[in-house]
């Protein structure tokens, strides 16, 4: 499939941004979810980058978030995309560093997240524990949440 | 017509984002940021426990015992975004100092990375997954500590990498084997079978290097199962400075190696609280009869392990910030397996245990816990009983 999402980056001068780290990886994932559009830059602040969606063939808007968390020792890398509804429809891990704690890639632990408009996510509680990854899956849960509390500036 | 809305509102938003963009004095850059973090390129962590243990005995007294079993200081660094060292030292019942891993880890990518130094040989779970907080009650699983002795750590060399499209981890290393003799005496036994044989890198001899191998399995969510593998000769003093044309060295040094092959199979599951492992270690030697010759060991030919524990936090559904892990763990070992021809099987190397107790999380990364353990060997009349608790930490 050729890579088809064109990339509009307002802020010049931060030329290392995540996108651009993972454009490829980050491009395919946008395409295969949300087809062909552009990603513009909306906010960056806390370590998260937020880029609005704007679909070329439909009016399919989403929000894709950029963000760096740590593990125990290691920083990883994710991207999350939200769409209209505020509901995350996927997370992806970019770059995952540490040789602990690498379980957080699997795709069925992360469906947890999926098509919960609203939710605080808590580990333990309505996010399975993970083995292997006790520091890096509660620091996701958590920068997650702190994402989701960010865009409530849309919705309330 | 309630997107459409929402659309206009982020678009709105994009643009006045774009001015507070041009009116803020200080340019935000998110990489900068993220490296300011990363900056601080040591890091430091750590795990321990402290227990209190006590055995139970009929018409008799005995002592409790309180003891700080482990206090570890892990540190990290990162030379750059590929090269990273990582080093736990140990302080063990107070006294007895250790390192307990020591290694340089080079990543070339996902799937590659090349790691050096003193490494935790990857088998079964507690070995690499040993940290108070990761494992339900006070003392980790016998099996894991007299079939597999834990912590099992050697100087060595490899690669690892990660698969995460199927989800699949994989470990090979080259490193150095147990002492099995230290020139007056045979160091692996039928009693604690390999533990007293770790040279824990500590001005540690190799006669020849053994393999180590795992994969580990982790594309279904809450599952995770891992193939161990472990092939190698034990290393002897008897090969220091060895007259190849004295026959009779020769044949004494030969006897005092053996051969180790371990195969090791573990899951672990969890969901909505519940959480199952289990675990199965087997392992072959090879040379026991010249070795129990030489040594007057009683080395078995055939070792057995294996262990399964269920678990479940029953304020899983609950508000509450706590979680309490009822567990029971049942575990058979026998370091007799099969024995030579001739040799008599040690009944007392056949035990059966039962453990069950709790665990109280109060954050985290901090537990309280509490357990009975049950044990019997074939040649014990009466059940041991012994009634555990402590505290474990990591951070």
């Amino acid at each position: 499939m050729i890579f088809t999402v064109i990339f509009l980056i307002f802020n010049l001068i931060n030329p290392e941004s995540l996108l651009d780290q993972y454009k490829q990886t980050a491009g395919k994932n946008i395409s295969a979810l949300l087809g062909e559009g552009e990603l513009k830059l909306l906010e960056k602040n806390s370590g998260h980058e937020y880029y609005i969606f704007n679909s070329e063939n439909s009016n399919k808007g989403a929000i894709v978030i950029f963000s760096s968390a740590k593990g125990r020792i290691e920083y990883f890398d994710y991207m999350v995309i939200v769409n209209s509804s505020f509901e995350i429809i996927n997370i992806k891990i970019l770059k995952y560093r540490s040789e602990y704690g690498y379980e957080i890639s699997n795709k069925g632990w992360l469906k947890q997240f999926y098509g919960k408009p609203s939710t605080h996510f808590e580990y333990r509680k309505n996010i399975d524990a993970l083995s292997g990854a006790t520091f890096s899956a509660p620091s996701l849960v958590n920068d997650v949440n702190s994402i989701l509390d960010y865009l409530k500036i849309f919705t309330e | 017509m309630k997107r459409k809305v929402l659309l206009f509102v982020l678009i709105l938003t994009i643009n006045l984002a774009a001015v507070k963009g041009q009116e803020s004095t200080e340019p935000q850059n998110l990489s900068s940021e993220i490296l300011a973090k990363k900056e601080s390129k040591l890091e430091f962590g750590g795990y321990g426990q402290v227990d209190f243990s006590k055995q139970l005995l009929e018409n008799r007294a005995t002592n409790a015992s309180l003891d700080v079993s482990r206090v570890i200081l892990g540190m990290g660094y990162s030379f750059s975004s590929k090269t990273s060292f990582f080093s736990e030292v140990e302080y063990e019942h107070v006294k007895e100092l250790y390192v307990e891993q020591a290694f340089i880890n080079h990543s070339f990518n996902d799937f590659l990375n090349l790691r050096a130094g003193l490494i935790l040989i990857p088998m079964g779970i507690i070995n690499e997954y040993h940290e108070p907080t990761t494992f339900n009650g006070v003392n980790r699983p016998t099996v894991d500590n007299i079939i597999v002795p834990t912590t099992w750590r050697e100087i060595g060399i490899g690669l690892t990498g990660r698969f995460q499209g199927p989800g699949i981890k994989y470990q090979a290393y080259l490193v150095n084997g147990f002492s099995g003799y230290d020139g007056t005496k045979g160091l692996i036994n039928g009693e604690k079978f390999l533990r007293d044989g770790r040279q824990k890198g500590a001005k540690s001899i190799m006669t020849s290097p053994d393999l180590s191998v795992k994969i580990d399995y982790y594309g279904v969510s809450g599952l995770k199962i891992g193939i161990s593998g472990y092939f190698g000769k034990t290393e002897s003093a008897l090969y220091k400075n060895l007259d190849l044309s004295n026959v009779t060295s020769v044949a004494r040094a030969d006897s005092s190696i053996l051969g180790v092959s371990m195969a090791g199979l573990d899951v672990r599951y969890n969901r909505s609280g519940l959480s199952l492992r289990g675990e199965l270690i087997l392992s072959l030697m090879i040379n026991t009869t010249q070795y129990n010759a030489l040594t007057g060991n009683d080395v078995g030919r055939s070792i057995r392990g294996m262990y399964a524990e269920i678990a479940y936090n029953v304020l899983q559904k609950t508000d509450s910030e706590y979680s309490l892990t009822p567990f029971f763990r049942y575990e058979n070992y026998d370091t007799h397996f099969k024995v030579d021809p001739g040799a008599t099987e040690q009944e007392k190397y056949q035990v059966n245990e039962f453990v069950f107790g709790i665990g109280w999380k109060l954050a985290e990364g901090a537990v309280l816990k509490a357990d009975m353990q049950l044990a019997k060997s074939a040649a014990d009349a009466t059940i041991r009983k012994t009634v555990n608790a402590g505290i474990g930490v990591w951070f």
